[in-house]
Order: C-alpha cells, then structure tokens, then sequence
C-alpha cells in the first residue's frame, strides 16, 4: 500500500475529530470573544472579567490545589498498591485488578450518588462510626472540601495504579536482586532503583489524574455542594443556569490552557527519567 | 576471595525437593562450574549462595564463616545474571560504582576503582553511556565490572553467556577466564552449556534432579564420568550395559539387553552387572579385528564424520577425524572396530 492509500485510511476519523471536537471549539473560541448584548464583534472583556475578579482567581488557585491534592492522595493509594499488584500477588492479581478497574465501568452518577448516600448525615458512615464509638452525633463530611477529594480521588486513581503497575510490571526483577546483592538495602535498593525506574509510569499517573481533575464538575457539585465550586462547575453554571455562554467559553479555554500548560510541565519533567 | 563450603544444603517447593542434600567445596579462587539440564537445581543452588533463596536445611560458609543467616546485602557477593540487569537509569559508571556507594567508599576512591574496574574489562571509553546504548557482550562486561568492583568473597554467574550469539560467546569464554585469573576469585558459574563449562572451569559439578551427580576436573568428568548421566549429559558416549559372561585377554563378553557383544575393556569379573562407557572419538577402523559391523549412517561435519556401526547386538557411534589420507567412510562399508581396552570406563552395576 502506498502512503496515499495508507493515509486515506485515517481521512473518516479525522473529519469525525473535525465535525465533533474540532469544529465545536471553534464555535466555543468565537463565543469567547463575544459581547453578551448579541451584537457581533470582537471583544477580551469575557477574559478580562475573570482575570479581573479576585474570586475567579481564588477558585482557580482552589481548583489546582484540590487537583494536587487528590493527584498526591492517588499517588499515595497507588503506589503500595500497583507495587503489590506487581510484585508479590501471583494469581489473586487478575482479581485485584477487576476491583480497582470496577470504578470505570460504574456510570459517573451512579457512583457520586453512592459516595452522598454513604457519606450524608444519618447515613452509611455516619452510622458505622457511631455504633463503634469512633464518633458521637452527626458526621457532617457531606458538602465540604473533604467530601469532594474523596469522590474525585475513588473516580481518578485507577488511571494511577494502572499505570504505576504497567511500569512496575516491566521491571526486570532481577535489578532489584542486583541491588541487593550489590550491598543496597531495601530503602536505597527503592528509592535509588525501584522508583527512578517506575518514574514514567508515576508522571504518566499524575497526568492523567491531575488534568481531568481540574476540569471535574460532577463530584464538586454533588458532594461539595456550595463548598465545591471550581472552575468546572463555575463553567457549567455559565452555560446551564445563567446563560452566559461567552464567559462560559472564555473560562472553559482558560482552563484548557491551563491543562496544556500543566501537561507540558509533568511531560518535561517526565524527559529527565526517559530510560 | 574465599574457600565457600556447602554443607547438607537441601530446598523444597511444596513437596517437590529441587536441592537435595549437596556437599559441596570450592577452594579459594577456583572457578566452579555447576552443570546440568534445566530444572536440575542449579540456579536454586547458587540463588542460595548468594542469599536470594533460604535453604531448607544445611549450611553455607565462606571461609569458614556460616552465612545463613546474613541478609543478601550483607554477603559480600558479586552477581552476574542472565539478563545482565543492568540499572537502565544510570550510566555504565554510575552503575559500577553503586556497589562502591553502598559501602561508603570515599568519591575520589570510587572513581580509581570504578575506572579499573571498566579498564578490566575494556569499557573505559563506555563510561558515560547509558546500558541501552550497549550490546549485549559490553553488557556483559559492565555487569561483571560491577560485580567484581565490590571485591566480592565470591562471584555468581548465573548462566551469563547464554543471551550472547555463538561466536562472542566464546570470546566472552576466553576473556572471563581471563579477566578472572587476574582478580583470584572464587567463583560459581552456572551453565546448560558443556562445552563452556569445560572451557571455564578448574572444577566441574554435574547436578541432575537436585543431586550430585559428580563434581572433577573437566579431564575427571569427561574421560573418567561417574554415572550414566555425566557421560550421556557432557559429549556423546557409547553405553554397554549388562552381565558379564566372560572376561578374557582384555575382552569382556556383556550380555545386554539385545545380545551379546565383545568389546576391548578392564576388570570386569564374571556375573557382574556393568556398565562400560565409550567415547566416540577413542574408538578407530581396524583392517580386521576387533568388532565386525556395517556402517548405517554417515554425518560429516568437516574435520570429523559420525558413523553409526551396526555391530549386530548395538549400535556403536564412532568419530572418525578426516585426515589426508584417511579413507572416507561410507554407508554400507563392513567394517571392523576397536579401541584401547583402557578407555572403556567401568560403572558397577550400571546406574
């Protein structure tokens, strides 16, 4: 087949990419420089009232660490996991790992209205810690920051683990039994082999739970109520309750550029732990 | 360097026993080879040695020392393994000198050593370069470089030649014997590969189904095999088995399973139940004589043929060099064989 042929090939997905994802953002960068009295023109005032309003900014600032803040909890989770998972569980490995993908087969909503059922005053929790003792009167957990971190870090860490695992797996087992033998113990044989080593698959972990978590809205909204609003859910508010589609537009790119902004960082990091 | 003893060295996975009670001596810089078939044990043996596995019974010392109970990092052993496991992250150098760092070893004296170490091996212009931009015989030589710069009591190669084609393998043969006559250390190295086994080695142990099956020089185990096995495993050999019916002027009569046969052989006593092993290439055409058969099968391989004799009762395979003058052998050609009586090697009992 020659090139022609072969790229010919690739021409239906790449008009579905154009008609569906291309396309409609354009329509969403032409609204973003629009003004909201319907005349037709060219205007920055939508990014100028973000950037010129303290709140905007604040819940940016609150929307990146939030972001940090489930990313360094998954990679806490994950690692020990993804690390037992390849190393030490031989044929329960299969099961474990049905359990932790189980989360991505569960629709979005279905699994935040599990967390608000288990997590609400007079609930699931609530009620386990009450009747060991742990805690006297109402949990309270439901609608705060914590609530939030919680839904987010169950719907992201599974992209970590797998990726952790992939990069752990293709370890040659035989360096970790060098490194002993070399006179390393198991601490440096860890942070001096292991995890230099499984460093790709960690970076690749953190970008794919760090960037959909700045976008997230469902979690936020559902389980942080008034106490969870992000950017996500200042956007959604802009296009389902307000209205304001052109502000809206002019968030959601500048929240796209801080996606490709924070993804050009972790893939540079990356390069200096390329094997 | 050090003597390294195993004593009554027995492991089991479940009920299956893959190490079985081996007595074991290597002397101070010897170089001991550990040979047999996949599943025999010998990788366990020396993963034992080296800490990687925890022996069921028995005992481990290095000059006298026990060992069993030392955790792997504190063994002082310097490991070779099959895939080499070079740290993929760091450089040739900094792998050589990871050793070093674990034990405190001054930065400016890591350096001297790290750059004698990679000289001995003739890696020094490598220093800088990353393990993948290696192939695998300099590989090789970084992994053995890094074992040795620890000046370790005792160096393992776990089958460390096998990953490398034909020809640099046996270069890599020379030059490891080489490289370890210079440092004196005692060394195990595992091998399925005969021929390099008997290149290597000062001492040669044949392990077959977690036993010894013999430990000798390679002269010892190869013209003088204890067992069935060691002859059959290391080179090709004729097998005559059975009761003896007579013995007389250096020609002993077996009654095999297939007949009777008279073959040139020592010390057999009458009734005895024996075993003789002949090795191909003692074996010689005669103008008449000796044992009368019909060549069956020719293989020629350059500087020596493979005939198959049919000698009636037994097959004999025979290596014939293919001198000037020497007349090629052909299938169908009666023929008549002997060989020195001295060279059948006697087994009591058979196996």
């Amino acid at each position: 087949m020659n090139t022609d042929k072969r790229q010919a090939i690739t021409f239906p997905a790449i008009i579905t990419l154009f008609v569906f994802a291309v396309f409609p953002l354009l329509i969403m960068l032409f609204n973003s420089f629009q003004n909201d009295d319907g005349t037709v023109g060219f205007t920055i005032s939508n990014y100028l009232k973000f950037f010129s309003k303290t709140t905007y900014l604040k819940l940016t600032g609150r929307t990146i660490f939030n972001s940090l803040i489930v990313t360094i909890i998954s990679l806490i989770i994950s690692y020990p996991l993804a690390y037992i998972m390849a190393k030490k569980l031989k044929g329960l490995k299969n099961i474990v790992m049905v359990l932790i993908i189980i989360p991505f087969f569960t629709n979005q909503l279905v699994r935040v209205y599990s967390w608000l059922i288990f997590l609400q005053d007079g609930g699931i929790l609530e009620s386990i810690l009450n009747s060991t003792g742990i805690l006297n009167g109402p949990i309270g957990i439901l609608y705060t920051k914590t609530a939030v971190i919680i839904g987010l870090v169950h719907a992201f860490f599974p992209y970590m683990v797998i990726t952790i695992y992939m990069a752990l797996e293709r370890m040659d087992n035989s360096l970790i039994e060098v490194s002993a033998s070399l006179g390393a113990s198991a601490f440096t044989t860890f942070t001096k082999v292991i995890f230099p080593i499984s460093m790709p698959g960690v970076i690749s972990g953190i970008m794919l739970v760090f960037v959909p978590c700045l976008g997230s809205f469902v979690e936020p909204r559902i389980l942080g109520g008034v106490n969870g609003t992000v950017i996500g859910t200042v956007i959604e508010d802009q296009f389902f309750e307000i209205y304001g589609w052109n502000f809206g537009a002019a968030i959601a790119f500048i929240l796209l550029a801080m996606v490709l902004i924070s993804m050009a960082a972790i893939s540079k990091l990356g390069k200096r732990y390329d094997i | 360097m050090s003597e390294v003893i195993l004593k009554n060295l027995t492991k089991k996975y479940g009920t299956n026993t893959v190490v079985d009670n081996i007595n074991l001596k290597a002397e101070n810089g010897k170089l001991v080879s550990i040979l047999g078939p996949s599943g025999c044990g010998k990788t366990t043996t020396l993963r034992m040695i080296a800490g990687f596995e925890k022996p069921d019974s028995g005992e481990i010392f290095f000059d006298g020392r026990t060992v069993g109970t030392l955790p792997i990092n504190k063994r002082n052993i310097g490991m070779v393994f099959q895939s080499y496991a070079l740290f993929p992250h760091m450089t040739v150098e900094q792998n050589v000198s990871y050793g070093l760092e674990q034990r405190k070893v001054a930065p400016e004296q890591i350096k001297i050593w790290v750059n004698e170490a990679l000289s001995l091996v003739h890696m020094e212009e490598y220093a800088k370069r990353k393990p993948k931009q290696l192939s695998g015989g300099q590989q090789q030589r970084v992994a053995l470089a890094r074992a040795l710069v620890i000046n370790p009591d005792v160096l393992l190669l776990d089958e460390c030649l096998s990953a490398l084609d034909k020809k640099l393998r046996v270069e890599m043969q020379v030059e490891l014997r080489k490289i370890l006559e210079n440092t004196g250390v005692t060394t195990f190295f595992v091998t399925h590969d005969q021929e390099e086994a008997m290149t290597l080695s000062d001492i040669i142990v044949v392990m077959n189904n977690g036993k010894i099956e013999q430990c000798g020089t390679p002269f010892d185990i190869y013209e003088r095999p204890a067992t069935r096995f060691t002859a059959g495993f290391l080179g090709k050999a004729n097998f005559f088995e059975g009761k003896v019916i007579s013995s007389e002027n250096n020609l002993v009569t077996i009654n095999t399973k297939t007949g009777n046969i008279t073959i040139p052989a020592l010390n057999a006593k009458i009734d005895e139940n024996i075993l003789y092993i002949v090795r191909p290439e003692k074996i010689r055409f005669v103008s008449e004589g000796g044992i009368k058969g019909k060549i069956e099968h020719v293989t020629y391989s350059g500087n020596i043929s493979l005939c198959s004799v049919n000698c009636g009762s037994q097959t004999i395979i025979c290596e014939i060099q293919n001198t000037i003058s020497g007349e090629r052998a052909k299938k169908g050609d009666n023929v008549f064989i002997d060989w020195d009586c001295s060279e059948s090697v006697k087994i009591l009992g058979g196996d």
